[in-house]
């Protein structure tokens, strides 16, 4: 009855199933006990490996002469090794400065790291490509600078960034021109990271690439250049923020640019930021409102209280925030300005800025 | 039909049924591994030193606390003490019965703040918003009981940063939870909502209110659920990222974009399951506007959660998560095989009701079918060893695939005894929890059908960890088989 007939083809099927199934498993247990175990053997040979070459790399760093004493002409790695050569390597070449990084450079030269690192990035797996695109920008590996700019137009946004900035390691004021119209247009770049690079070009490289971008840049991308120029503390954007602040009706754009040159807090731009105080963008009222709380005069104070009446809550709150941070500002003139205000919205969001400032003050 | 052909029927069903279950679970796993190998491989140089460039999106942490005065302050401490640029904590105090907001105004130095932002959620009456003298990013809302979703929302409410984290108090995470999770959000500029790995610390060691040994729990409930993280909610839920049809992100750690949750309208306050269905009401709300969006998972461990050790607290628990898998599906039901709804709509969603909500009455009515067919004669020994292959078998197998994913990816337990724990743990789960699972699940299934009311109930928390601020590296807790975390080997 039923197909518990153990004749029935189908129960033996599924019995065979059931088998197989549980064999599966097994392997995969098996499989997992390989695992562990060659890890366990990748372990001890990388602490091996790290026990002899983290404090012979790192006095190789450091000497003055560059070769540590007891060096022996023709020490080789071997291919097993070379990531693990690679990643304490480039942890040194990371956290060190100045010539300790070209000693590292001569070692990887003298160890024949330049050819394993250009066949790593041809044919490796992903993470040996993005170790050897990192490698080779520390190197400054100019043979491979059109490969690497082939590489930064990858759909893969790790290798893209990774080998961007290789090339600014390579040659910063040759790449900007080239980086800076796809740093507007990689939305899949993580910002923190397209603006650590842009530090490691140093504001000589970037600022004039930077607003040529803008300037022919969507709307859309003209916001997240003009972010990562005001990063850079690099006054010699300033012109081309004013010029943009003045043919622009974008009001994203509007708004970066009024942030931008609150973080600069040149008086100078004092007047033009004003002249934003009432516009429609309640965003970019904002952005007047702090910009005058971080770089305003006294006769400010006027417009900041006007600005306490705006009908978007952040442009109210920004705007008491910068009056309870004002220079000179008094607890005693902010009690007046509260006790004017007489418990009206505006009056309550002073309050609020108030007991902020005290606790920031504690 | 006579009575023989619909036993027979009877009988593929369940056979067909448990074949689908595990299949669909396995093909999952096997979705998840490229998504996972792919991370690590690109996460491969975060060993390096990072800098802070400050583009990082500034985050508020939003924590209800319910009569938590026995572990708040150590839950505050380690969240001030993340390595993140800029963030602010809002611990939520949810009515709490005993003494936990005195504790939080004695250890942090509270000072009563007007609050004049704009609350666009309804909640519960707010007593009081209070700031902290000796860290200026910490504040506590102190309101009347509503809930975790009631005091979600007034987080939200007071929440500065366009982003939030929804997390529970005695959550554990590593220093640079923040830093992982925001991630998506930077590569990605359509990301809406980012889930977090969840694993279990029964067993672990906290040091400074940080997860700094990884290690087994002696209690095999707690090992069994570890395996059940491992399997359903790890690689699981993994397996969905890449038809953006990710429909649960638990409310123990996960990041969300704030303007969308407002317009959403926040956290609902008459379900138990307030995480999932939120998550499927922004799936539902983005589908019907039209807008392109993602919700992710980091498949790294970033947070740590004590998990149930006695069956009263672990029944209550997963009664409670089934009857709220019940109410966030039928809440969202639009989503279902709806055209507009993509692969959330035509795959999560009828899996989701299929397997995970009416799974366990199907799979405890195949095991009741089976052992009357075998009480009865009907059927031979035969067919009953074939089921019992079948159903224990495969459950094995999924259990190992989990082992060997997380071999694959992060082992954090790296020592043998810990693979043998973990092993007989695979093979145990599958040995009367799985079936007793079903049958909670079943309880929640019936009670959400009946619309009983909800009851959160109480968990029995041992917090362990919360007495062990101020251990050394070198001391052991004691019942566990912790090993201490590595920091990433260099080239690994």
């Amino acid at each position: 009855m039923g197909f518990g007939d153990s004749s029935d083809p189908v129960l033996h099927l599924v019995i065979q199933l059931g088998l197989g199934v549980l064999f599966t498993s097994f392997l995969m247990l098996g499989l997992v006990v390989l695992l562990r175990l060659r890890l366990s053997w990748e372990g001890r040979r990388r602490e091996a490996f790290l026990k002899i070459w983290r404090p012979l790399m790192a006095e190789f760093a450091t000497s003055e002469a560059g070769v540590p004493k007891d060096w022996v002409p023709g020490k080789t790695v071997s291919r097993a090794d070379t990531m693990n050569f690679l990643g304490l390597w480039l942890y040194y070449h990371e956290s060190l400065q100045g010539e300790a990084k070209e000693h590292l450079n001569t070692l990887a030269r003298q160890l024949g790291m330049e050819d394993r690192l250009q066949s790593m990035f041809r044919r490796g797996g992903l993470r040996e490509r993005l170790f050897a695109i990192t490698a080779l920008g520390h190197m400054r590996a100019a043979s491979e600078w059109k490969t690497l700019w082939q590489m930064t137009i990858s759909s893969n946004p790790y290798l893209s960034l990774a080998s961007a900035r290789s090339m600014v390691l390579i040659d910063p004021k040759e790449a900007m021109p080239l980086l800076a119209p796809l740093i507007g247009i990689r939305k899949d770049w993580p910002s923190p990271k397209v603006a650590s690079i842009l530090m490691e070009a140093g504001t000589a490289a970037i600022s004039q690439p930077l607003a040529d971008a803008i300037l022919s840049a969507t709307p859309e991308a003209a916001r997240r250049l003009i972010r990562y120029l005001t990063a850079t503390r690099t006054y010699d954007a300033l012109p081309a923020l004013r010029r943009i602040l003045r043919e622009s009706e974008d009001p994203d754009i509007l708004a970066a640019c009024l942030r931008s040159l609150s973080e600069f807090s040149i008086p100078l731009d004092l007047p033009l930021m004003r002249e934003y105080a009432a516009h429609e963008s309640w965003f970019v009222r904002v952005q007047v409102a702090t910009g005058l709380g971080k770089f305003g005069v006294r006769e400010d104070e006027e417009m900041l209280l006007r600005l306490l009446d705006d009908p978007e809550w952040w442009v109210r709150y920004r705007a008491a925030q910068a009056l309870a941070e004002f220079p000179g500002m008094t607890e005693e003139r902010l009690d007046e300005m509260i006790a004017d205000l007489d418990g009206s919205p505006s009056g309550e969001v002073l309050v609020q800025a108030r007991e902020e400032r005290r606790i920031r003050i504690s | 039909m006579t009575l023989e052909h619909a036993i027979v029927a009877a009988q593929v069903f369940f056979l067909l049924y448990f074949l689908g279950l595990n299949g669909m679970y396995l093909l999952l796993n096997i979705m998840a591994l490229p998504q996972v190998w792919n991370t690590l491989r690109i996460r491969s140089l975060d060993y390096l030193p990072q800098i802070y460039a400050g583009f990082e999106p500034p985050i508020s942490i939003l924590a209800p606390a319910y009569n938590e005065e026995a572990t708040i302050a150590a839950s505050v401490r380690s969240l001030l003490q993340l390595a993140y640029p800029e963030y602010e904590v809002v611990i939520i105090n949810d009515g709490s019965k005993d003494g936990t907001l005195e504790v939080l105004r004695r250890e942090f130095d509270l000072v009563p703040l007007h609050e004049t932002f704009p609350a666009r959620l309804e909640t519960k009456e707010i007593r009081n918003l209070y700031g902290s003298l000796q860290h200026s990013n910490l504040r506590v809302i102190d309101k009347e009981n509503g809930g975790k979703s009631d005091a979600l929302n007034a987080g939200i409410n007071v929440a500065r940063y366009p982003l939030f984290c929804c997390m529970d108090a005695d959550s554990i995470l590593q220093r640079d939870s923040l830093t992982r999770i925001v991630r998506p959000f930077l590569e990605d500029p359509t990301m809406i909502a980012c889930g977090g790995t969840i694993r279990i610390a029964n067993g672990c060691k906290v040091q400074g209110g940080f997860l700094v040994e990884a290690g087994l729990p002696k209690n095999p409930l707690a090992l069994f659920q570890i395996m059940e993280y491992l399997r359903a909610f790890l690689f699981g839920r993994m397996g969905w990222v890449p038809f953006n049809a990710v429909l649960i992100i638990s409310g123990a750690f996960g990041v969300m974009k704030k303007d969308v949750v407002l317009e959403a309208g926040g956290y609902r306050t008459d379900t138990v399951g307030e995480d999932m269905e939120l998550i499927a009401r922004l799936h539902r709300i983005m589908r019907q506007k039209g807008v392109p969006y993602r919700i992710a998972f980091v498949p790294d461990p970033i947070c740590w959660t004590e998990a149930p050790e006695d069956l009263k607290t672990l029944r209550n628990q997963r009664i409670r998560w089934q009857r709220g898998l019940g109410e966030a599906l039928s809440l969202n039901r639009w989503l279902l095989f709806n055209p507009k709804a993509g692969a959330a709509g035509w795959l999560a969603y009828p899996f989701m009701y299929l397997f995970e909500l009416f799974g366990p009455i199907i799979e405890l009515c195949g095991y009741l079918f089976m052992i009357f067919c075998f009480v009865m004669g009907i059927g031979s020994m035969a067919a009953w060893y074939a089921f019992i292959l079948l159903a224990f078998g495969f459950g094995i197998l999924l259990s190992i695939s989990a082992l060997l994913l997380e071999e694959l990816s992060f082992h954090l337990y790296p020592r043998f005894n810990h693979l043998v724990l973990l092993t007989l743990a695979a093979i145990g789960e599958n040995l009367g929890y799985r079936q007793l699972n079903s049958w909670w699940r079943l309880v929640g299934v019936i009670r959400w059908l009946r619309g009983a009311p909800a009851q959160w109930g109480s968990m029995t928390r041992r917090a362990a960890w919360a007495g062990q601020m101020e251990e050394t590296g070198a001391d052991r807790a004691e019942g566990s088989h912790a090993v201490r975390l590595e920091e990433t080997p260099v080239g690994k």
